[in-house]
Formats: C-alpha cells, sequence, structure tokens
C-alpha cells in the first residue's frame, strides 16, 4: 500500500513538474518582434526524470509532455515530441551509468540530449515548412537549456531530497 | 512486452501527430483549443509575478534614462505641435466637404482589447497568446495591432484565449501595398525583427521611408492597415522595419471587422443543367408574375 502511494505521488510530482515546465518556457516575459528565445524547462524535466525515476519517465510520458509542450507553445504539432521521443529511445543506453556520476558529467550527458533533441526539432520543423528554419535562434535556445540545466537540477535534487543512488528519497 | 507495445504506439501517434501537424490539419484544432484553454490562465497566473519584476526593472532603467527621454520629448513637441495645426486644418476641411455632400460614414470595424499572457520564446515560432477568445467575438484570422500598427493574425482559438503569430514568424505571408507608388508586394517573415518583401510588382519603384499597408488581397487582412516602412535593400532584399512597438507590448486590440449581410429570402437559386448557378428575384409587383398562355 505505501508502495502505491509513493508511486502515485510520484507520479503526480513527474507531472506537476512537466507541465510548470512547460508553462514557464510560455510566460511572456519579453516581446519581441523576435522573441529572445527561454530555455525549454519541459527538455530539462524531461531529462531529469529519465535520471531519478525511469520507471515514471517513460516513452509514452514523453509523448505526453512532448505533445503538450508543442501544443501550448504553438510549434508545430509532432515536431516536439518526436524529436524529444527519439532522442529519448537513441539515449536511453547512456542514462544508468551517467546516475550515479558527478554533476558535471551529467550536465555534460544533458548537452547529448539537448543537443539532439534541438537537432531532430530544427530538421522536422524546416521539412514541415519547406526552407531552412534559422539556426541562430535554434543554438541560441539549446545553448541556454544547456546553461539552466545544472541550476534547475541541483535545486530539484535539494528540494526533492534526492541523493546519488537514485530513488533513494523518492 | 506491454510495456514496448505502448512505446512503439505512442511513437507512431507521434508520427502521426506530425504529419497532421506539418500539413496543418484541422482535426488537430480541437487538441490546440483545449490546450490554449488550460494553458492561458495558468501562464497569467504564473507570469503575474514575473512581469511585475521585469516591470520594476524597466521603471528603473527608464529613471536612469529620465533626463535624455526629457529632452528628446521636448524636441518631439516642437515636431508634434507643426503636425497638430496641419491635422486640425485638415480634419475641418474634411469636416466640411463631408457636411456638403451628406456623407455618413458607418464604423467598419470593432475592437476588442486583450492581454498578452504568454509568448511561444521558441526558436521555431514567432507567437503570443492573448486572453480573449472565441466568447469574447474573436475569430480565426482576426487581425492583431498593437494601437498603431499591425502585429500579426490570430491562428488558433479557444474559448477564452487565442494564438496570435506575429509578422515575423517564419510562415506569415501578408499581401501588401506600399505608398506612395502603390506598389503590391508580399510581405514574408523569416524570425527576423525586419521581414523581407518579395514578389514587389514594380521592384525598381521601392525606396527607403515608403509606407507599407496590408492590402487585402487573400482577404484575410483589411486594406490599410499600416505594418511598417520599407527600410533597407540587403543583398537585393528589401527589409521593412515593423512600425508596432513590440517591446512595449502588453496589451493588443483585435480588429473584427463589420461583415453586414442583407439577406434576401425572396431570392431564388437556379442550378443550371451545365452545373452553372445563377440568382434570380421573383417579380414583386402587387400582382405577381404574368402567366404565359
Amino acid at each position: 500500500m505505501k508502495a502505491l502511494g509513493t508511486t502515485v505521488w510520484a507520479l503526480v510530482l513527474v507531472l506537476a513538474t512537466s507541465f510548470l515546465a512547460i508553462i514557464l518556457s510560455h510566460v511572456a516575459l519579453e516581446v519581441g518582434p523576435v522573441s529572445t528565445p527561454w530555455p525549454r524547462f519541459a527538455v530539462i524535466i524531461v531529462f531529469f526524470w529519465m535520471l531519478h525515476r525511469p520507471d515514471m519517465m517513460t516513452v509514452p510520458m514523453v509523448f505526453l509532455v512532448g505533445l503538450a509542450q508543442d501544443l501550448m507553445l504553438g510549434d508545430i504539432a509532432g515536431a516536439g515530441v518526436l524529436s524529444l521521443m527519439i532522442a529519448t529511445i537513441l539515449l536511453d543506453r547512456m542514462l544508468p551509468p551517467l546516475r550515479t556520476m558527478p554533476l558535471v558529467l551529467r550536465w555534460l550527458g544533458f548537452g547529448a540530449f539537448v543537443g539532439l533533441v534541438f537537432a531532430l526539432e530544427w530538421i522536422l520543423t524546416s521539412a514541415a515548412r519547406l526552407s531552412m528554419q534559422p539556426l541562430d535562434l535554434v543554438l541560441m535556445q539549446g545553448g541556454m537549456t544547456f546553461l539552466v540545466y545544472p541550476v534547475i537540477s541541483v535545486a530539484m535534487r535539494q528540494f526533492l531530497r534526492i541523493g546519488r543512488t537514485p530513488r533513494r528519497a523518492l | 512486452m506491454v510495456g514496448r507495445g505502448v512505446g512503439v504506439t505512442a511513437l507512431l501517434a507521434a508520427v502521426a501527430i506530425y504529419i497532421l501537424g506539418a500539413t496543418s490539419d484541422p482535426r488537430l484544432q480541437p487538441l490546440r483549443e483545449i490546450a490554449l484553454d488550460i494553458s492561458a490562465p495558468v501562464t497569467e497566473f504564473v507570469g503575474a509575478p514575473l512581469r511585475f519584476v521585469r516591470r520594476a526593472a524597466n521603471s528603473v532603467g527608464e529613471f536612469r534614462d529620465l533626463a535624455s527621454h526629457n529632452q528628446q520629448l521636448r524636441e518631439d513637441i516642437v515636431g508634434l505641435s507643426r503636425w497638430r495645426e496641419v491635422a486640425l486644418r485638415l480634419e475641418a476641411e474634411n469636416a466640411q466637404l463631408r457636411a456638403l455632400n451628406k456623407v455618413t460614414l458607418a464604423p467598419r470595424f470593432d475592437y476588442i482589447t486583450a492581454q498578452v499572457v504568454g509568448n511561444s520564446g521558441g526558436a521555431f515560432t514567432q507567437s503570443i497568446t492573448i486572453n480573449a477568445g472565441r466568447s469574447q467575438g474573436v475569430r480565426p484570422g482576426t487581425v492583431v495591432m498593437d494601437g498603431t500598427a499591425a502585429i500579426g493574425r490570430v491562428v488558433a482559438l479557444g474559448q477564452n484565449a487565442a494564438r496570435v503569430v506575429l509578422v515575423t514568424d517564419a510562415s506569415s505571408r501578408i499581401p501588401v501595398l506600399l505608398q506612395p507608388g502603390d506598389i503590391r508586394a508580399l510581405l514574408i517573415g523569416d524570425s527576423t525583427a525586419r521581414p523581407k518583401l518579395q514578389f514587389l510588382s514594380t521592384p525598381g519603384k521601392v525606396t527607403k521611408g515608403q509606407r507599407v499597408l496590408t492590402s487585402n488581397h487573400g482577404g484575410v487582412f483589411p486594406k490599410g492597415l499600416p505594418l511598417g516602412t520599407v527600410d533597407a535593400l540587403v543583398d537585393n532584399v528589401v527589409r521593412v522595419a515593423p512600425s508596432a512597438d513590440f517591446r512595449q507590448l502588453e496589451f493588443v486590440r483585435l480588429v473584427i471587422e463589420r461583415v453586414d449581410l442583407t439577406i434576401d429570402s425572396d431570392a431564388v437559386l437556379i442550378v443550371r443543367s451545365d452545373g452553372g448557378v445563377e440568382q434570380e428575384k421573383p417579380d414583386r409587383s402587387p400582382d405577381g408574375p404574368e402567366d404565359e398562355e
């Protein structure tokens, strides 16, 4: 019974943080003729939960988070979710050793993940619009997402009291 | 095994959604509406303290530049005073001419004001989310202005929220008219701050400073709304500087064009044998149509 409660609590936590991450990427802090790219917090959250609760951040869950992100941000529906899912599947084998590694190495692992996600999304969006999308904005947003990762990761690990061993506190 | 099956199904669903999204299939519209209606109020709530902090930071910045702003405003007042005199003279002349001709102009547009609650913040889409939707009378394609110039149009609608794609978005295509000169062109967004002009009817006549107005070709944008001015010719590409002040974009005005439909209930629709359609009005004389012998 206690195990079930913990699982439900973890599921609620994963869904809530994912939803909040999408909303934070959507807040109109600064509007311009071309918006300054804002980090994709949902990509960070997906990677974080893939490391710490892989049983929760499964491929169907990645599908839900990616779809919600595409629909809320108004990007081409499917481009974000598909790139997120493909990156998740491709890097799935890389993740288990990363779980117990120091933050710097996890950060590098996240760099590979975010690079793959943005590259795939750029290809899929360019294909859907039949024109090459500007690369500078993609690099800027990918870079910002990469830079923000340690802050979010450390804050969430502190908040959720996650040690190096996965699931110790959750 | 079951988990793998669910994963494969989710992947196939994502591929299907991508195909539908890439072809702008209307079957995704209900999903977009639900997402808009859920996200807009939450974004507004979450964003309120962040916007407060941003406004406070802006105020500090403005306070620092107060002296230079003051000087700039004094210079603007001198210039605008001259224009005010011209405007008053033209207004009086216009009123006189209308009175002579007994012209009464019905207002063509209704306006709705909405707050910007979210933006795409992304590398692929330049769009904003506003807190007005179908319940407030917004329609798909409704033109959005910042007060003086058009900034985009509504592409997705919820009950109380709408998504507006900006003129700078890579998917934006607006038929425009350059004045003076009556040059027709297409304003194309390319995710830069200055969208480009293509398919100019007379490219040789384009000069810097020409006004770029909507032309109503295609019927989405009403005619004559200002968009910007011709800014520069770089590598044979004509760039336009938008007139709207995007940095101050907190509230927007939605332009609802009035459609005055007069429905003639007596009209008869006749379908010819060759498939053509013609409309015929019955004889409304008191005696009715005369029967042919």
